[in-house]
């Protein structure tokens, strides 16, 4: 039990500790991409500059636009912080497990399903026309992601027989890596990852060149900086979903004699989506929205169905 | 039942977080000296001229027939889950059941998909 509210203590501070360094390396990462230096104003190579951005932002002025819905525009940025912070509960870092839940991987996909809702009551409620359509963007790009996200994990659960993660890495640690028996599950996950977390090529709702700033456009001070830290809690958390699937979570070589190498493993597997998130924003042009739809629908929705056909086989023969 | 207790307990904390987080402006603001009178500020953004278009009435959204298809197929994968964790007890029979129900709702999807439900132009 005590074991159980320190990992609980450990998740949320590590999830909240995490997002600045993140936001810096963010930054770092697509300016080396880009052939310029990034931040380097603010201490040694700009290392400070997620400390300024939190000084800049703790001090704005609180304002909300003239007409908006003043309930929901407050309500959204902790609606974004709250629905990641609970998918963050469930998902088990190594041995550190706050909440160990028999439909750990269903818990996860509701939350950072309705994480969503954030950025519609965001678009809705702040009286701004570019709010309203990345709202709406944002309501219409679950409807795209959501089925192909579902099939695919349906495959993977198929294949381990169960929804604990703990269950999942167990099957893995016996089997081999679940890439090796579902690699197009894997495909389809990651491009629907980024599609749920809003990442460059699917980031339509924020789309700054089309929408201003899409959902947040109205929004200043902490109020816009949650949006973000909801933003990349869910990023953190999809990343090690998808290490714990398919890339075998915390198990790795002496994982078993040293638990705390596989902490280690786990999160150094995960850091590299986390990089791969960056990396696609400094690759990629943004979709159109009515391209993107029609990929999600006609080309992923069939494509995970039928990989539902080889889950099955390959469920039956490796038993 | 415990891990029921702790997700309680993470509930409330992360329900503090969440909305300590986005308010903190409100108690900073306590130590400020604050313009309160420029009206300008409190505008919807507008790229610094007056309002063009601003919204108003009702919005025509125009995937209302995929939010159809969407609630149908996200049915399909409410019933379909219990069934892909129980794959292995349910034997051949199930499997077959399941593919048949499938099929069926991938019929569905063709004739969608030719009158033209998923269509954008």
């Amino acid at each position: 039990m005590t074991e159980n509210f320190l990992s609980l203590l450990f998740i949320v501070v590590l999830m909240l500790v995490a997002v600045p360094p993140i936001t810096y390396l963010e930054r770092k990462v697509l300016g080396h991409m880009q052939q310029r230096p990034g931040p380097m104003v603010v201490g040694p190579h700009g290392i400070l500059q997620p400390i300024a951005d939190a000084v800049k932002l703790i001090f704005k002025e609180d304002v909300v636009p003239k007409g908006a819905d003043k309930f929901l525009f407050i309500i959204a940025p902790s609606f974004s912080v709250f629905a990641a912070l609970l998918a963050a509960s469930v998902v088990p870092i190594g041995f550190i497990n706050a909440v160990p839940m028999k439909s750990g991987l269903l818990f996860v996909m509701a939350m950072s399903a309705i994480s969503i809702y954030a950025l519609f009551l965001a678009g809705y409620s702040s009286n701004d026309k570019y709010s309203f359509l990345a709202g709406m963007r944002a309501a219409a790009q679950v409807l795209g992601f959501e089925l192909p996200m579902g099939f695919a994990l349906m495959a993977v659960v198929i294949l381990f027989g169960s929804f604990d993660f703990n269950e999942i890495i167990k099957w893995q640690q016996q089997h081999g890596w679940g890439i090796l028996y579902q690699p197009i599950a894997f495909l389809i996950f990651l491009v629907m990852m980024i599609a749920e977390i809003n990442r460059p090529p699917f980031d339509l709702p924020e789309g700054e060149s089309e929408l201003v700033g899409g959902f947040h456009t109205e929004y200043s001070g902490m109020r816009f900086a949650a949006f973000f830290f909801g933003e990349y809690i869910n990023i953190i958390v999809l990343s090690l979903v998808i290490t714990a699937l398919f890339f075998g979570g915390w198990s790795g070589p002496f994982a078993e004699k040293f638990p705390i190498l596989g902490v280690i493993y786990h999160l150094l597997k995960a850091s590299f989506f986390i990089f791969l998130a960056f990396w696609l924003r400094a690759t990629f042009p943004r979709y159109r929205f009515d391209q993107m739809l029609s990929i999600m629908w006609k080309v992923f929705l069939p494509l995970s169905i039928l990989n539902l056909l080889i889950a099955a086989g390959e469920a039956l023969l490796v038993g | 039942m415990e891990s029921y207790l702790t997700l309680l307990v993470f509930f409330l904390i992360a329900l503090t977080v969440a909305l300590l987080v986005p308010n903190i402006n409100l108690i900073t603001n306590k130590f400020l000296k604050i313009d309160k009178a420029n009206r300008e500020k409190f505008e919807p953004y507008e790229c610094g001229i007056p309002k063009i278009n601003p919204i108003k009435g009702s919005y025509f959204a125009i995937f209302y027939v995929v939010a159809l298809v969407f609630l149908l197929f996200d049915l399909e994968t409410v019933f379909l889950f219990p069934w892909a964790v129980s794959f292995r007890k349910l034997g051949m029979l199930g499997i077959a059941e399941a593919f048949l129900f499938i099929t069926i709702l991938l019929v569905g999807f063709l004739y969608a998909i030719a009158k033209g439900a998923l269509k954008w132009d």
